[in-house]
């Protein structure tokens, strides 16, 4: 085959789980504040 | 300064730390992959410890002027502080167990961080407890101060315990040793976690303004 994916490096796997909960973290709770907010208001 | 305007810029600039911790810098040769947690463990970790000494000098002087913005200040800091620690403890064991073997260890800086977390955990449901206003802000203030005191021993304390942990390899007297396309990309999350710090304290801290006024608008009633 002339083409084939690059292996993915070792303990890669890690980073992109520490990236995905991390920023999530983030995310859900800047929602969260702009939920709050909204629901204060109504 | 409108929410949104401080809130925009502080997801463009995570954004673009993101992107260029991902795509443009490169693997550490010994750690490889895992590496680059550190550009997200260590800028919440200097947030968590930012927001939280905030805390403690903006309760100090709720307790000398007892103005009530200052409460307000410190139980926004608080929260924002307690969602950095949070990543802090997840991102950490996430790099601990490729390159330690382990998720966690009772190591002197790892057990500390966990306890800062508690203590302001604690912080926010004490605050949820009590309904008295006044009453409220100066358990809390004093709580907040007393927290604020862990800090300095988590920093130090890769010196003054033996512990697994890295050494700090920027905030240290001498020059920090990254080279210079990671050390970049370090200083980048730094800033933008830092503004993302400030979009989220001032949206919270807006929020507590407004719900001081619903409340006191239902006491009068």
């Amino acid at each position: 085959m002339w083409w084939r994916p690059l292996p993915m490096p070792d303990n890669a796997i890690y980073y992109h789980v520490a990236y995905g909960i991390g920023l999530s973290i983030y995310l859900l709770y800047g929602i969260s504040l702009f939920v709050r907010r909204s629901r204060l208001r109504t | 300064m409108k929410t949104w305007v401080l809130s925009i810029a502080a997801a463009l600039a995570v954004a673009g730390t993101v992107i260029r911790a991902i795509f443009f810098t490169p693997f550490e040769v010994v750690q490889g992959p895992a590496q680059k947690i550190f550009y997200l463990h260590a800028p919440a970790a200097w947030v968590a410890f930012l927001a939280f000494g905030l805390v403690a000098i903006a309760s100090a002087l709720y307790l000398w002027l007892r103005d009530e913005r200052l409460d307000r200040f410190a139980e926004s800091s608080a929260e924002v502080g307690v969602v950095f620690t949070t990543v802090v403890l997840i991102t950490g064991p996430l790099w601990g167990k490729p390159i330690w073997g382990t998720y966690w260890t009772w190591d002197a800086r790892l057990t500390l961080t966990l306890f800062l977390w508690f203590i302001y955990v604690g912080y926010i449901v004490l605050r949820g407890a009590i309904d008295d206003h006044s009453m409220r802000a100066r358990y809390s203030a004093v709580l907040g101060i007393l927290g604020a005191f862990l800090i300095p021993f988590i920093h130090l304390s890769v010196y003054l315990f033996r512990t697994l942990h890295p050494m700090p390899i920027v905030l240290k007297p001498s020059a920090p040793s990254l080279p210079g396309e990671m050390l970049t990309t370090l200083l980048m999350s730094f800033l933008s976690f830092t503004l993302l710090y400030a979009a989220f304290l001032q949206a919270r801290y807006r929020l507590a303004g407004e719900r001081d006024v619903v409340e006191a608008a239902a006491d009068a009633r």
